[in-house]
């Protein structure tokens, strides 16, 4: 009996064991296809983790925190260890009572083990059978829960049957010595198909899985050597509990795979985007514009040059986060900076906050210094919500008909930086409404007249962007698929912002709209900028459409009300400015236009 | 006299101004606002049709709306008289006035392409040869005579023609020995067999209407077609995807009736040599297809590549690489290719308006910038 609990123990210690770091660093290094596309073992086991998680890493039951390769091994390699961590977020416990599942003393927003959610298993996938027929627009936030965490449990299912093959004796041996039936190989290798861990070594473009490598044999193609010897060395770290072994295992079936992808060409860029997630640019580049707006927002109540340099210098750091972010995400796909929606998020934040910068470098008043790092943080933090919504890859390929670097380094390019003009205006827009609605400066007329003079100008720059892209998307429409319009959505939502910007332009060049006038139809512009960057998507039809984004509607609601209310707080302002003009009986005549 | 030169006065300053520029642009964004909105229910054909081509129409949400040709024709007129003719001529206009030329230039090519163009697709397996390219939405009704030595007399009536409800339409044309009635036009509908009932016309077979599909080319129409003469009168059920046209016999004459996309001819024939298909490794995703053809005119062949984004101009048409299929074709197995074709004497009208709008644009936003940052300077100074 002893005997027994020192074996249990000792299996507890073990599995309690930390990754050691040789290990985490060549498996963070492995080269595997997915998607279309030969990326890092940690790159899927991030947006993984980011699936079931909602985080790139996941803390045990000792609170220790861990990285996405290591989150990623345990469930290969220590399925049993695996099932028992916390990495299921469930956001909101309703989920939990739909599926049936008890969860008294958890809170409302809490994470489960494997083990925990199992006992719902049946009732989770029945009901997410059952909620998948309904259209994605149409479902409830608990029915959006329950298909992500079927998703989540299947994958988790599938990454830790990956390597049941090799926990079951000599497989592969017998694989190789023909001593398996095609029925027992389908048996045992059945499920190992959720890493395409095998670079062809003929040629063939795409990556093979243990099971594509049984079902090749099982066609009269047996596995190259190389491929036998990988799997040989998958089953021993498999089937090992030697740390020594393992590693020693994991080193030639990471240096076989590496040697095989750099041969292929396919090795090269897999470092690069290591360091692009251990650099975690939007991440640092949130952190310091949030700085940037403390220091800034400080001088506000102790003007002070210093702390203003400060401000500036944080601003222009994280802008070098978002810069070197975007540059190293064209690197990788050799492709322009905007292909999909999370791109433009991160673009447009980048493009916002410089052109907020290039205002203070002309005008020196300020308001594009606290511009900038709010746009910058607010922007950023978009983006990462935007991708835990999504939860994948958002370095992606590219459909076919999208597939000229040309046409996305003008058109797409054009268009994001009009979002990008427009949505500054929108913010200086709101300096000025919200201005005049607290009183800030009340004497100072010339203050108001610079800023209303900025938000024209800003119009008028995002004016050009979004003409020229609107065109130059005809031109490509045109010109690749033979028509110059074709009322998509998308089309229309440039279209839309193009429209609303001409009759602010022409408003104020005719005189029916003044500074005022012209700040809240910025902020109205803000909006459209809105509707067209995100509200045409969750429509769902059209050639442009990126797919229905969850939660998103939400989001644009709630923009749509706070802006809505900004627009009519300034119209309430307007109008008692102009009752206290006439009041007074004085500058009537000049307060009757907006 | 002189009322009349003031109100004409009045009435161009009115057509040239701001205020109806503004007007133009807000209806402008309502009308394409409503437009984008209503494809969630509609296809995109119908809609554009409707807020397009109707000078006024309804929302699905009953509002009255001006449509977008009509506008369209009077922003032209604006920006013709407040941008063009009366606007004030000075250097720091210029760039306006540029911007102006080409937005006028821009909806003038998109008049020509709505009124001359043609758009349409040809769909063509490996090995095969066609000289026509077949129309999205419109449908015609053709007759068919049979002549001597394999000859044939045609006859067409347009789809435009085709009566969309109410009393029968009647067609008469010379060399004709019977009169065409045609009825019940549908849009979409498919034939089914009724045992009972007294609607059917063919062999208990009726026409049953379907709504409009998601996609309008989607959609097969049916029509009912008699042919009538002093002494007989035979009815036919006309459907898009009938295998074989109507056949019918009248005075020892054989003539076909059929409903089929409208046909335009091209001058040479494009046979398709192969069609490459590339997907992205792993996925369903296409990375790449294109086509290669062999294009001969006047007994002259040339062999083209026509991929995605690198279509084929020809002779004043041009060939998108568009779709494919069958979707489950298995490797050695034909696999047809099917192209957007289009014929459009604007075609690089776009391009002419953006250089001309952004050369425009430029001089008038950089003298402007110019301008701000030289009254900083000199406000900091």
């Amino acid at each position: 009996m002893r005997y027994i609990a020192s074996i249990l123990l000792l299996a507890a210690v073990a599995a309690a064991a930390p990754w050691d770091e040789r290990t985490v660093d060549l498996f963070t290094h492995l080269p595997v296809q997915e998607q279309g596309r030969v990326k890092p073992f940690s790159t899927i086991a991030a947006f993984s983790l980011l699936r079931m998680n909602h985080m790139r890493a996941f803390r045990d039951s000792e609170g220790k925190k861990h990285t996405p390769t290591e989150f990623l091994l345990e469930v290969l390699f220590r399925p049993d260890d695996a099932r028992s961590e916390k990495v299921f977020l469930i956001e909101n416990s309703d989920a939990l009572d739909a599926i049936g599942l008890p969860h008294e003393g958890k809170k409302r927003r809490d994470r489960y083990s494997y083990d925990e959610l199992a006992p719902a298993r049946g009732r989770l996938f029945q009901l997410a059978h059952e909620y998948d027929r309904i259209k994605a627009q149409d479902r409830s936030p608990v029915q959006s829960e329950v298909i992500d965490l079927a998703h989540a449990f299947l994958e988790f299912e599938a990454f830790a049957r990956f390597l049941d093959f090799g926990r079951s004796g000599d497989t592969v041996k017998k694989l190789k010595d023909g001593a398996l039936s095609g029925e027992e190989a389908f048996r045992l290798f059945d499920g190992a198909s959720a890493l395409a861990l095998f670079p062809p070594v003929d040629g063939a473009e795409e990556w093979l899985t243990p099971e594509d490598l049984v079902a090749m044999a099982a066609a009269g193609h047996p596995p190259a050597p190389e491929h036998v010897a990988m799997l040989e060395a998958l089953e021993r770290m498999a089937a090992t509990e030697s740390e020594a072994e393992f590693r020693s295992a994991a080193s030639e079936f990471c240096g076989r795979s590496r040697q095989i992808a750099t041969t292929r060409g396919e090795y090269r860029k897999i470092p690069l985007e290591v360091s692009y997630y251990k650099l975690d640019a939007f991440y640092n580049g949130l952190i310091v514009y949030v700085l940037g707006f403390l220091l800034v927002a400080a001088t506000w109540l102790w003007p002070n040059k210093w702390l203003a340099r400060a401000g500036l210098a944080a601003t222009a750091i994280g802008l070098a986060y978002n810069a070197a972010g975007i540059t190293l995400r064209c690197i990788l796909l050799g492709r322009p900076p905007v292909l999909n929606l999370y791109d433009t998020i991160i673009f447009i934040t980048a493009v916002g906050v410089l052109s907020a910068l290039v205002i203070e470098f002309i005008n020196r008043r300020r308001i594009g210094l606290a511009a900038a790092p709010i746009l910058g943080a607010v922007g950023l933090f978009i983006a990462r919500r935007y991708e835990v919504i999504e939860s994948r890859d958002t370095l992606r390929q590219l459909q076919a008909v999208l597939d000229t670097n040309f046409w996305l380094a003008t058109h797409v390019v054009c268009i994001t930086i009009g979002y990008a003009a427009g949505l500054l205006a929108s913010a200086i827009g709101h300096v000025y409404v919200l201005g005049r609605i607290f009183g800030l400066k009340r004497d100072d007329k010339s203050f108001y007249r610079n800023i209303a003079r900025m938000v024209y100008g800003t119009l008028c720059f995002a004016l050009v962007f979004s003409v020229v892209g609107t065109i130059l998307g005809g031109i490509w429409a045109n010109y690749s698929w033979g028509r110059f319009w074709g009322w998509d959505p998308k089309e229309n939502g440039a279209l839309l912002i193009v429209l609303a910007q001409l009759a602010m332009i022409h408003a104020r060049m005719g005189g029916h709209i003044r500074d005022l006038g012209v700040s809240m139809s910025a902020v109205l512009g803000g909006m459209v900028v809105a509707w067209s960057w995100w509200g045409v998507n969750l429509l769902g039809v059209g050639l442009h459409s990126y797919g229905f984004t969850g939660g998103v509607w939400t989001g644009l609601i709630i923009f749509g009300l706070i802006e809505g209310l900004v627009i009519f707080a300034g119209v309430v302002s307007w109008l008692m400015s102009r009752s206290a003009a006439a009041a007074t009986d004085s500058g009537a005549a000049e307060a009757t236009t907006v | 006299m002189n009322e009349t030169k003031n109100l004409l006065a009045k009435a161009l300053d009115f057509l040239g101004s701001y205020s109806l520029a503004c007007i133009l642009f807000l209806l402008l964004f309502i009308l394409t606002l409503f437009g984008t909105l209503e494809q969630a229910n509609s296809s995109l054909q119908d809609v554009r049709t409707k807020y397009f081509d109707s000078p006024f129409f309804l929302t699905e949400w009953g509002i009255p709306l001006p449509g977008a040709s009509l506008l369209l024709g009077i922003l032209f007129l604006n920006l013709l008289v407040g941008g063009m003719i009366r606007m004030r001529r000075t250097w720091s206009r210029v760039g306006i006035f540029v911007i102006h030329i080409g937005i006028a230039f821009l909806l003038l090519s998109g008049l020509v392409e709505g009124i001359t163009s043609k758009k349409g697709s040809m769909m063509v397996w490996e090995g095969q040869t066609r000289s026509e390219f077949r129309s999205y939405y419109d449908w015609d009704v053709s007759i068919l005579e049979e002549l001597p030595e394999g000859r044939q007399r045609a006859y067409t009536i347009p789809y435009e023609r085709l009566p969309r409800g109410g009393k029968p339409a009647v067609f008469r044309a010379d060399g004709l020995p019977f009169e065409v009635q045609l009825s019940g036009f549908l849009r979409n509908c498919r034939p089914e067999f009724v045992q009972h009932g007294s609607d059917s016309v063919e062999r208990g077979i009726v026409f049953r209407a379907l709504p409009p599909a998601e996609e309008a080319e989607q959609n097969v129409p049916g029509i009912t077609a008699a042919i009538v003469t002093k002494d007989l009168r035979r009815e036919a059920l006309l459907w898009g995807q009938q295998m074989q046209p109507f056949v019918t016999t009248i005075d020892g004459r054989r003539f076909a009736l059929d409903l089929h996309q409208r046909r335009w001819p091209l001058p040479f024939s494009v046979t398709l040599r192969k069609f490459t298909h590339e997907r992205h490794p792993g996925t369903m995703m296409d990375r790449y297809f294109s086509s290669d053809i062999t294009r001969v005119e006047n007994n002259v062949a040339t062999d083209v590549h026509i991929s995605m984004n690198d279509p084929m101009r020809h002779g004043g048409f041009i060939f998108f690489q568009s779709a494919w299929g069958p979707p489950n074709a298995r490797p050695g197995q034909p696999r047809y290719s099917v192209f957007s074709v289009v014929e459009n004497p604007a075609d690089h009208g776009p391009l002419v308006a953006l250089i001309i709008v952004a050369v425009g644009l430029l001089v008038h936003f950089l003298r402007k910038l110019a301008l701000h940052i030289g009254a900083e300077a000199r406000r900091r100074a």
